[in-house]
């Protein structure tokens, strides 16, 4: 297909807007011919009547008579022939008047089509079905539709196209689902946690985008299985290799290169898939400007998964995944303590997950799980005139083991039964100064914890109306020596002049446990058999989290474990909703509600330093959190266009209040706004495919801009003004929004060759909106100067380049 | 498809990348600045000269100015018992008698009382001896200052560094200031007017002059250093500190040198995270990096309403002084920013041309440092 047949494509759509008068076929012309046909339902063979029959897009078309027939009479020339009608999907056909022509017209019942939009994809009605409330399921093939930046497919980004989901911004290192903070969120690649989602400190997410099958995210009840994370799941598939099949897939972008190859290496037995990404283009950055020279950034991740069908009742698999990003830069804040000339970072992470699937019989089966997980984030500070390097790195290992049972005994019942259990070892900071004579070798206490649940579940059909699914999990969690405890004067701050004691703990002692029941409930009623209502309530622990003191926590941030100082985060979620599909389950809609609490949040007194910092205790405060909000969906699944709207009304608020002293108190210890706390939000998505060769999609995004905090007056010192502020977010950044645009030519060939290729075109922030991601200021002598950063402030076009061969 | 690949390939790179930085612009926007805070900050030190100052910071709509808070009762406790009564000297500066130094090993606590009868009080600070600096060096930097977008170069520099051996027993804290002594021959610029018995009287014109007079004798301005400098010496404990850069001192003229005075506070650790929550506070640059906003509040309370905020620190650091003079002979061709920043105007009609008197201030001094060369 040339570049002419493309733009003629593009004009055609426009048309249906915009007038084509002057190429408008003249009807009283000498000598017409007849177009005549008949239209019929595709399946059912019966005519349609009442179709409308368009002739190069007339405002004013023919309908079919009850035979389901129509004629005209068109001069010679070409035209194009559209034939509706509602519930159908149309048909086009370009047709050469130069003597009379029929035709035979099947159309499509869209009720009877497979969805192209999916949020639910194992029950066409499992919106009104499942008695899980805030699930949203979404496939490959949508994600793959919507318009990525750089071209580059994005699960996250695509995330935050639902209702509930947002983010701090472009650079955003996760998402915040419903009012939790980033780390709340437990995201899992083949059940093996992923600790840094984004490359790039947040420009593009770190799941390989060929091997991804689906994600499914849970954001209101969450199953009995999933643990360790406060706020929601984000359960992300690597597809199975086909074990009949050798396919190859890969593309080429501006950014990355990527390659995915399916391998069967015993037929019908042992499969194998891998895939690799790989962004090494920064060498650009030396004919660019300046300041950007020294800059280098890359990133690259791989996957592969062994898939065994041992026989009928036993499958194993074995996957592994790897991801690693380097960023150079010395225009980010180095280490103020250590003279280098940039600063470099640099993080791993390497994941493996064994899966073993028995089925003891037709109702009960088993899968056992074990998971090592090892992210390692370095930051590296070349010295000048030197090739060393100083490093100051963190780890995190956790290793799993987990075995699931399920049951069936009978059509009302699901049951669920298992048992977890994890170690973590955590590495807080070691500083390795390499050859440099002047810098000491630093090394935190390792942390180690184990985190021990059983569960249980059950799905009850109670009746045809009523779905009850009750689980329980109880977690139990272990903080492991060896270790040094401080103790500190109750009642007092705790800081290096309130230490009254301190115990020490041998290897394997336990040096503080907590734990608890996690109840999780989900109700569905059904009004009749399209509508319902649900009702979910979710208690989860966290152990683990993040301490950071940034916007969105750095792909270095420390993470820390529960001990005898930082209590575990609890949070609780009571959400209800009604849902109704309608028209032949073509329209979805929902709403929902919820309200959310936390507590035991983190957050960092002011000045904090986190950095190699042993008794991170002294430098964090601990206290509450309260979210709340409504949602609503309308989607359309099926189609030429398929799509959704959503809006999300949503508040976050914190309040910490740890003592009567300011260092102990944010915002004076009154509620505050959390800094993802963004209260309307809008989201709408449309794509048309018009046949299988083109597919267009266009996106846009609306959100309250977050808070920032202003200054409420200045002070000066030393003849140098510093902001003061007394308030913390008070103020917000401009809204933001967006639009984007996506055009995907499928096998412009259009020949069945084994190779089949696909350019994707992409616009994104289409109309080029300045959004600002930050809003800060600086002083200079008594003068100071607001400014705004804006990351991606004008349109940015990319064309990528996909193939398969199978 | 007309893409010339190569172009948009490296633009699209780029701007992906650079996403960070590339896109920094002033933000127009109008604060309701409503603060009224007391601000307070002194060091006792082993050297002579403590003094303190207190201040309210006043904000209105969108500007603020420093009002001395005057007529304080203020004192020292120190640790040995021994109170020392501090007078105020000009307005909103209260010093200790000249002969006060403070010793090594004690605590310091700074208390006063406004006129409104509210007390204050610092927390105690032990004052702990600084190392001695050990050396003092300078370099060049012919493209040393560029203006504030860091295109252009404004200056040349000469860098000072200095090396200091930390102490392997104690955890040190590094505060690092300097003042700069530069010879001054304008004492006052009369913006669109000219000097008449000593007073800038206007002049009516459509564009009128700025002119310059010359100071009246040998006059000096003092320039003081304007980031915070500090250092924690958990990574280098005990280690050689050595090339800390301690200030980029630009031409203000070609040849003519100047005196550095160096000041090397040791800072306790309270002091040292106030410092370095101040310095977080002026120095953003709205990356993901960045130090989110906090309250300025360091270590003085008000001893009736834990509610009442304080800016400002009261600490007790050994300081070591040091003079250092910059010979600025030594390089050619530098680029020079006068202290002007343009050539001087002088008024020629009148003769002999008028001069106007080097006043002590802040920033300036008739009185010849010590050191001068």
């Amino acid at each position: 297909m040339t570049l002419k047949h493309l733009l003629l494509f593009i004009f055609v759509l426009s048309t249906s807007l915009s007038s084509w008068g002057q190429q408008r076929p003249k009807f009283q012309a000498a000598r017409p011919n007849e177009l005549s046909g008949m239209v019929r339902d595709s399946l059912t063979g019966e005519p349609i009547a009442n179709a409308v029959v368009r002739v190069n897009f007339d405002k004013i078309g023919l309908f079919t008579d009850t035979t389901g027939t129509f004629s005209v009479n068109l001069i010679d020339a070409d035209y194009v022939v559209t034939v509706s009608r509602l519930g159908y999907r149309p048909f086009r056909i370009k047709v050469k008047m130069n003597k009379n022509i029929r035709l035979d017209i099947k159309l499509m019942n869209i009720a009877e089509e497979l969805e192209e939009v999916i949020i639910s994809t194992q029950a066409v009605d499992q919106n009104v079905s499942r008695p899980l409330l805030g699930v949203t399921q979404m496939n490959i093939k949508t994600i793959k539709r919507l318009p990525a930046i750089m071209g580059e497919v994005d699960v996250l980004r695509s995330l935050q196209m639902l209702p509930g989901v947002t983010s701090v911004g472009e650079a955003s290192n996760g998402v915040n689902i419903r009012g939790g903070a980033v780390d709340q969120n437990l995201i899992l690649l083949d059940d093996a946690p992923i600790f840094n989602p984004t490359h790039l400190f947040g420009l593009f997410s770190v799941f390989p985008p060929d091997a991804v099958s689906g994600m499914e995210l849970y954001k209101g009840t969450t199953p009995a299985r999933f643990g360790g994370r406060a706020a929601a799941v984000l359960d992300v598939s690597m597809s199975n290799p086909s074990l009949e099949k050798f396919s190859l897939q890969g593309g080429v972008s501006f950014v990355a290169n990527r390659l995915t190859a399916e391998i069967p290496l015993v037929k019908g037995k042992v499969g194998l898939l891998v895939t690799g990404r790989g962004a090494f283009n920064d060498f650009a950055f030396q004919w660019g400007p300046q300041k950007l020279k020294n800059i280098r950034a890359s990133f690259g991740d791989a996957a592969a998964k062994l898939f065994w069908r041992i026989n009928t009742k036993n499958t194993f698999s074995l996957s592994n995944y790897y991801s690693t990003d380097f960023f150079q830069t010395d225009l980010l804040g180095g280490i103020n303590d250590i003279n280098s000339t940039s600063t470099q970072y640099n993080y791993k992470t390497l994941n493996f997950t064994a899966k073993w699937f028995h089925a003891i019989s037709d109702k009960l089966n088993v899968q056992t799980t074990g998971v090592y997980s090892k992210y390692r984030p370095r930051i590296l500070l070349p010295e000048l005139d030197s090739d060393n390097k100083v490093s100051i790195g963190s780890e995190i290992l956790q290793r799993q083991l987990k075995t699931n049972f399920n049951y069936a005994p009978n059509a009302r019942h699901k049951i669920e039964l298992g048992a977890n259990m994890t170690h973590y070892q955590l590495q807080p900071g070691t500083l390795n100064p390499g050859s440099n004579q002047r810098v000491n070798p630093q090394s935190i206490p390792t942390e180690n914890g184990i985190e021990l649940a059983l569960h249980a579940e059950d799905e009850v059909t109670v009746n045809s109306k009523l779905t009850v699914s009750a689980g329980l999990r109880y977690s139990y969690f272990m903080a492991l020596g060896p270790s040094t405890v401080r103790l500190y004067t109750p009642g007092d701050p705790r800081t290096e002049l309130t230490i009254i004691d301190s115990v020490s703990y041998e290897a394997g002692q336990v040096t503080k446990t907590y734990g608890g029941f996690e109840p999780r409930l989900g109700l569905r009623y059904n009004i009749d058999e399209q509508s319902s209502i649900k009702f979910g309530y979710n208690l989860m622990r966290q152990y683990l989290q993040v301490v950071s003191n940034t916007t969105t926590p750095l792909p270095t941030s420390r993470w820390k474990m529960s001990d005898a100082h930082i209590r575990p985060q609890v949070s609780q979620l009571w959400s209800a909703g009604y849902f109704k599909n309608l028209k032949n389950n073509i329209y979805e809609f929902s709403i929902e509600g919820y309200y959310r609490t936390t507590q035991n949040i983190m957050d960092f007194k002011p000045g904090a330093d986190f950095l190699l910092q042993k008794y991170i205790e002294t430098q964090v405060l601990q206290g509450q959190s309260r979210a709340y909000g409504a949602e609503l969906m309308v989607t359309k699944k099926k189609g030429e266009i398929t799509g959704w709207v959503n809006y999300t009304y949503s508040r976050v608020l914190n309040q910490v209040n740890e003592g009567l002293q300011f260092t102990e108190q944010i915002n004076d210890g009154k509620w505050y706004p959390a800094n993802f706390d963004r209260p309307h939000n809008v989201n709408m998505s449309f794509n048309y495919s018009e046949n299988k060769y083109h597919n267009i999609s266009l996106t846009f995004t609306y959100g309250t801009g977050r808070p920032y905090t202003i200054p409420n007056g200045f002070v000066s010192f030393q003849g140098k003004a510093y902001p003061y502020y007394a308030e913390r977010n008070q103020g917000r950044i401009k809204d933001y929004h967006r639009l984007d645009f996506s055009w995907q030519i499928n096998n412009p060939n259009l020949k069945n060759n084994r190779w089949t290729g696909s350019w994707i075109f992409t616009v994104y922030n289409l109309y080029g909106r300045k959004n600002q991601y930050s809003v800060f200021m600086r002083t200079q002598g008594t003068a100071y100067t607001t400014y705004q950063l804006q990351i991606f402030s004008s349109p940015i076009v990319s064309l990528a380049y996909s193939f398969k061969f199978m | 498809m007309n893409i010339r690949p190569k172009t948009t390939f490296f633009n699209c790179l780029l701007l992906t990348l650079s996403a960070f930085y590339g896109c920094v612009e002033p933000y127009d926007i109008t604060y309701s600045l409503n603060a009224n805070v007391l601000s307070v900050e002194g060091f006792v030190s082993d050297q002579a000269g403590t003094t303190v100052s207190i201040n309210i910071a006043r904000n209105s709509n969108n500007s603020y100015y420093s009002e001395p808070l005057k007529k304080c009762v203020a004192e020292i406790r120190a640790s040995d018992g021994s109170t020392i009564q501090l007078q105020e000297v000009a307005d909103g500066i209260y010093a200790a008698p000249a002969n006060f130094k403070g010793k090594i090993g004690q605590t310091y606590q700074l208390a006063f009382k406004t006129p409104d009868g509210k007390t204050y009080e610092s927390s105690k600070e032990l004052l702990s001896t600084s190392p001695e600096i050990k050396k003092i060096y300078q370099q060049f930097d012919q493209n040393g200052l560029l203006d504030n977008l860091g295109k252009n170069v404004v200056s040349s520099t000469v860098d000072v560094y200095l090396d200091v051996d930390d102490p392997k027993e104690t955890q040190n804290y590094y505060l690092w200031r300097w003042k700069l002594y530069e010879e001054q021959s304008i004492c006052i610029t009369c913006t669109g007017g000219r000097l008449v018995n000593g007073q800038c009287v206007k002049i009516n014109s459509r564009n009128p002059p700025d002119y310059d007079y010359q100071c009246d004798k040998q006059c000096w301005e003092l320039i003081y250093n304007s980031t915070i400098n500090i250092l924690d010496d958990k990574f280098v404990n005990g280690r050689s500190i050595t090339g800390r850069l301690i200030g980029k001192i630009p031409f203000y003229s070609p040849s003519q040198g100047c005196l550095l005075e160096i000041e090397q506070l040791a800072l306790s650790p309270q002091a040292y995270q106030y410092f370095q929550l101040l310095s977080s506070q002026a120095q953003n640059t709205g990356t993901l990096t960045d130090t989110p906003p906090a309250a300025i509040i360091g270590n003085i309370r008000n001893v009736a309403d834990s509610q009442d905020k304080v800016v400002g620190f009261f600490g007790a650091a050994g300081t070591r002084k040091v003079q250092y003079w910059i010979n600025r002979a030594l390089y050619p061709n530098p680029l020079v920013k006068t202290l002007l920043g343009r050539a001087p105007n002088y008024e020629i009609t009148s003769f002999p041309p008028s001069a106007y008197p080097c006043v002590l201030s802040r920033t300036r001094t008739p009185i010849r440092p010590e050191g001068w060369q």
